[in-house]
């Protein structure tokens, strides 16, 4: 016991300011864990019988193959646009590092019945083939393909950001020394430039993978069972809310076990310079000939992504403008969104600085252990974390309980993994040597922290601001659970509307949600892009 | 010097006075300085003045003592989307100045919400889009005054009497212009028919889908209702995850006919005109494809504003309040005789919705059928339709 105890001690010279901040990250990622737990210990043995019939089977693999092949895919797209945006002088840069966030404010449920109305049989798409004959389009948008298109076009700009942020950090010395001795731009690209990126590859494989392991509007409304599809169908059938909780505890493991399947000794390695010399970043490379190549891949991304979804939300908002007498929406739930979303990505921004800086910087037990728990959240569905802190404050902090405050912590719980995992990948690329000699002037840890590892984590910070920005302003389950009671957003009133076939009104509010969403990122990006290392 | 100052202080103090301060002070002025008469009358305009501000102040003070009377806010979980019954509340402040806030999500995740929080939970009245979830937390909630209860039939209410249903929707077959109404078998079981194959849609993990098939359970037995979910999966029928969904694609001509509630159909109708794509029909016999769903109120127990609860109960169910539903929402009333005087003029929706008294109501009782839905969600797992 005493051994247990004294592995989990930590460097004890941790300063108070980053202590802080991770108790109460801890409490709040521990808090639905323990709710889970003592939920399932109501469950016997029909759990077991659940788990192991045979459709509980195929549902699992079938969660796997589409959990296995969006992360893949939506990484491949993170790195190519990444690298195009970064490292080449593609034109218009800025306007498409903007378009590929975009969708990040898009929820899938929308995004699903947009690509239903699009490619359903009898979809706008064979409307548009109807002179040329086509009667029915195959039935192909159903089941894995339509949610596969969907969720790799939702989620690659997690991976664009993550990895954009890798590369901007990557220390350009290591490629031209690659270069130097003889090694050409391809080879040195996957034998030197991508083994540096490991680490936001890593993070941004996981953020996928755990997003589309929790996904449900997508997979719903296309039709393919997954394991949080079968969690939701619980809940809403009343009966197992413990069988439920057992289910997501279930799901956990899951997900416990893909992040230690690729987390490995990783952080322990080095993805700075060692040497003198300044860090820098290699010169843009010409596209030349291939710029047109570029452009037309990244306007088939932003088509595909986001302006087929916005151009059917137009659609349904004319559609309905002529026969509705339509009442734009109130300003309040303009206002709402944006404060609360603006107000906990600070909040959960700042808390992930510090956990990151504590998971490298002060490495130990308890830092491996935040560092996977941190993951958690983002692949439990947002109505067992909901739950869990309707359940622990309603019954031991009531005055708390439906509070702004209690949002917020939902918030930080499902959200925290995409901003740590970028951040912690900057991190690794910035020589400690740097912040040790900040220490050895004189300065405090908290200051160093300040003066030296913000400033120079800074594009991962912004991006990881700007994720929490977006994934706030269309999140649902949480906010609809644990707001104060008559408060609303976008989101919700989107969600209602478009659950109640008000397709009018879902389109607006969805509209809305995407203008938003987009001045922050623009400035954010424009803020990265004149202040990034050259 | 200092004397011109301090006659221009003087007088500046005595223009003051002399414009605000009342009459006492006034006539203190008045011997210091020759005052013409015209000035008195100023004063005298000025009396009227601090008349009506006093009688302001009254008032206000009257408004406040209302407000501290009344300042109870009536809270409320709806799983009625904000869309639908958002104006019924809006209206009722309106009517009886009593202020509610709302919290709008699903039912089954608000009753879900009310498990996890007992006794603690803000909420003073649960509003359901169905009974399910009512039954789900019928032991947290308060009798339902019998005054209340009896000015809706019998079937309307939980059979402890501890919820009371507002309005009724029906379960319908959506159909596009390729069917024609008079093929339609007059049961459900005519839907096994393979003349059917590939043109049905249905949403079987729906709330009111699978209150259907517990009607069903109950009416015809479980053999035959396993002989009629077999059959109908052998016509290979489109799944879709909920009851709009399944309109659009029928109206798309995806599929033909689909398992519904009548109204999602009214409300593409009201978007995007009567020309819409398609049509309901209303089963003929009694069956369980012809039942009526509720949508209800609870009044929790430990709530401290049961009579402002009370009153929105009430409110629902006047005149006001069940026209609401019929013009607003397209559901059917409860109350009987609110249809009488609503005309195609007011609502040409309401002209195609037929009489609640003209379809064969199947009325289940949803108090005994609580435990029969984990037997229904058994039985559509053995037929593979949720995991």
């Amino acid at each position: 016991m005493i051994r247990i105890i004294s592995s989990l001690r930590v460097n004890i010279s941790t300063p108070f300011v980053l202590w802080i901040p991770v108790i109460l990250v801890l409490i709040s990622l521990a808090l639905p864990l323990c709710y889970l737990v003592f939920r399932s210990l109501g469950v016997g043995s029909e759990l077991w019988e659940l788990l192991f019939r045979s459709r509980t089977a195929m549902i699992v693999l079938r969660t796997f193959i589409l959990v296995v092949s969006v992360t893949l895919s939506s990484v491949i797209l993170g790195v190519l646009l990444g690298w195009l945006t970064v490292r080449t002088n593609l034109y218009w840069k800025s306007f498409w590092s903007i378009c590929f966030v975009v969708p990040l404010c898009i929820p899938s449920f929308v995004g699903a019945f947009v690509f239903v109305t699009l490619f359903s049989p009898k979809g706008i798409l064979q409307g548009l083939l109807e002179g040329v004959g086509v009667d029915r389009l195959p039935d192909f948008i159903y089941g894995f393909p339509g949610s596969y298109a969907v969720l790799v076009l939702l989620t690659f700009p997690y991976a664009f950001l993550i990895i954009r942020a890798g590369i901007r950090g990557v220390d350009s010395s290591f490629e031209e020394t690659s270069r130097a001795l003889g090694l050409g731009p391809w080879k040195t690209f996957f034998t030197v430039t991508l083994p540096l990126l490991r680490p936001s590859l890593v993070s941004a494989a996981l953020v996928i993978s755990l997003y589309t392991l929790s996904d449900f509007g997508a997979v719903s409304v296309l039709g393919y069972e997954t394991f949080t599809w079968a969690i939701f169908l619980q809940y809403e059938s009343l009966l197992g809310a413990d069988l439920a909780a057992s289910f997501s505890l279930v799901l956990t493991l899951f997900a416990i076990a893909i992040v230690l399947s690729v987390y490995r000794k990783e952080f322990s390695d080095h993805y700075h310079r060692t040497a003198p010399g300044v860090r820098h970043q290699l010169g843009v490379r010409k596209l030349n000939h291939w710029q047109w190549c570029a452009q037309g891949i990244c306007a088939l991304v932003f088509l595909a992504s986001s302006l087929l979804m916005i151009s059917v939300l137009f659609n349904w908002l004319f559609k309905g403008i002529s026969y509705t007498d339509f009442d734009l929406l109130s300003f309040d739930l303009i206002v709402n969104s944006v404060l609360v979303s603006l107000l906990a990505a600070v909040v959960i921004t700042i808390l992930s600085l510090a956990t990151a800086v504590f998971i490298i910087r002060y490495k130990g037990k308890l830092a491996r252990i935040i560092d996977v728990m941190s993951y958690i959240g983002f692949a439990l569905p947002g109505i067992s974390v909901a739950l869990a802190l309707t359940f622990g404050f309603s019954q031991f902090l009531r005055p708390l309980h439906q509070s702004f405050l209690v949002l917020f912590m939902g918030y930080l719980i499902i959200f925290i993994a995409p901003v740590v995992g970028s951040i912690k990948a900057s991190l690794l690329q910035i020589n400690p040597t740097l912040e040790e000699a900040a220490r050895s002037l004189g300065f405090s840890r908290a200051k160093v922290i300040w003066l030296v590892t913000v400033p120079l984590a800074a594009p991962s910070l912004i991006s990881g601001f700007a994720t929490v920005f977006l994934l706030c302003i269309k999140e649902l389950p949480v906010t609809l659970i644990l707001s104060p009671i008559g408060f609303k957003t976008l989101a919700t009133s989107s969600w209602m509307a478009a659950s109640e076939a008000y397709m009018t009104e879902a389109a607006l509010a969805g509209l809305w949600m995407i203008v938003l969403a987009s001045i922050p990122v623009a400035v954010l990006l424009w803020i990265d892009d004149r202040y990034a290392p050259t | 010097m200092h004397s011109i100052a301090r006659k221009m202080s003087l007088l500046a103090i005595s223009a003051s006075l002399l414009a605000l301060i009342s009459m006492a002070c006034s006539s203190e002025v008045i011997k210091e300085v020759p005052v013409e008469v015209e000035k008195v009358v100023e004063v005298v305009k000025e009396v009227p003045v601090t008349v009506e501000k006093i009688v302001e102040v009254e008032k206000q003070v009257v408004v406040e003592k209302e407000v501290e009377k009344d300042n109870r806010t009536l809270l409320v979980y709806s799983g009625r989307a904000e869309k639908l019954v958002g104006n019924l509340f809006e209206q009722f402040t309106e009517d009886t100045g009593i202020k509610v806030r709302v919290k709008y999500a699903k039912s089954p995740a608000l009753a879900a919400t009310l498990t996890e929080e007992g006794e603690n939970s803000w909420a003073d009245l649960f509003y359901s889009q169905d009974p399910a979830s009512l039954e789900a937390v019928s032991g947290m909630f308060t009798q339902i005054p019998s005054s209340l209860l009896s000015s809706v039939p019998v079937w309307a209410k939980s059979s402890s009497d501890n919820w009371i249903g507002v309005s009724g929707r029906a379960r319908v077959i959506v159909h596009n212009s390729n069917v024609d109404p008079a093929e339609m078998p007059s049961d459900l079981m005519g839907f096994t028919d393979p003349k059917w194959k590939g043109r049905i849609g249905w949403p079987p993990t729906n709330g009111s889908f699978q209150a259907m098939v517990t009607a069903m359970r109950n009416m015809w037995g479980d053999y035959k209702t396993k002989q009629w979910l077999e059959g109908i999966q052998a016509n290979d029928p489109k799944v879709y995850p909920k009851n709009t969904p399944t309109v659009a694609a029928t109206a798309d001509e995806e599929v033909d006919i689909g398992f519904v509630n009548h109204y999602y159909l009214h409300r593409f109708q009201n978007e995007q005109g009567m020309d819409f794509n398609a049509s309901n029909h209303y089963l003929s016999g009694d069956g369980p494809g012809s039942i009526v769903l509720l949508s209800g109120i609870g009044v929790m127990n430990h709530s401290k504003n049961k009579d402002l609860a009370e009153a929105f109960i009430a409110y629902t169910l006047s005149d006001q309040g069940q026209k609401y539903f019929m013009t607003k929402t397209f559901e059917h009333p409860l109350v009987p005789g609110t249809t009488d005087d609503v005309t195609g003029k007011d609502c040409p929706i309401c002209e195609v919705i037929p009489d609640l008294n003209s379809i064969g109501t199947q009325t289940p009782d949803y108090g005994e059928q609580l435990g029969d839905l984990a037997a229904t969600q058994d039985l559509l797992r053995i037929v593979g339709l949720i995991p």
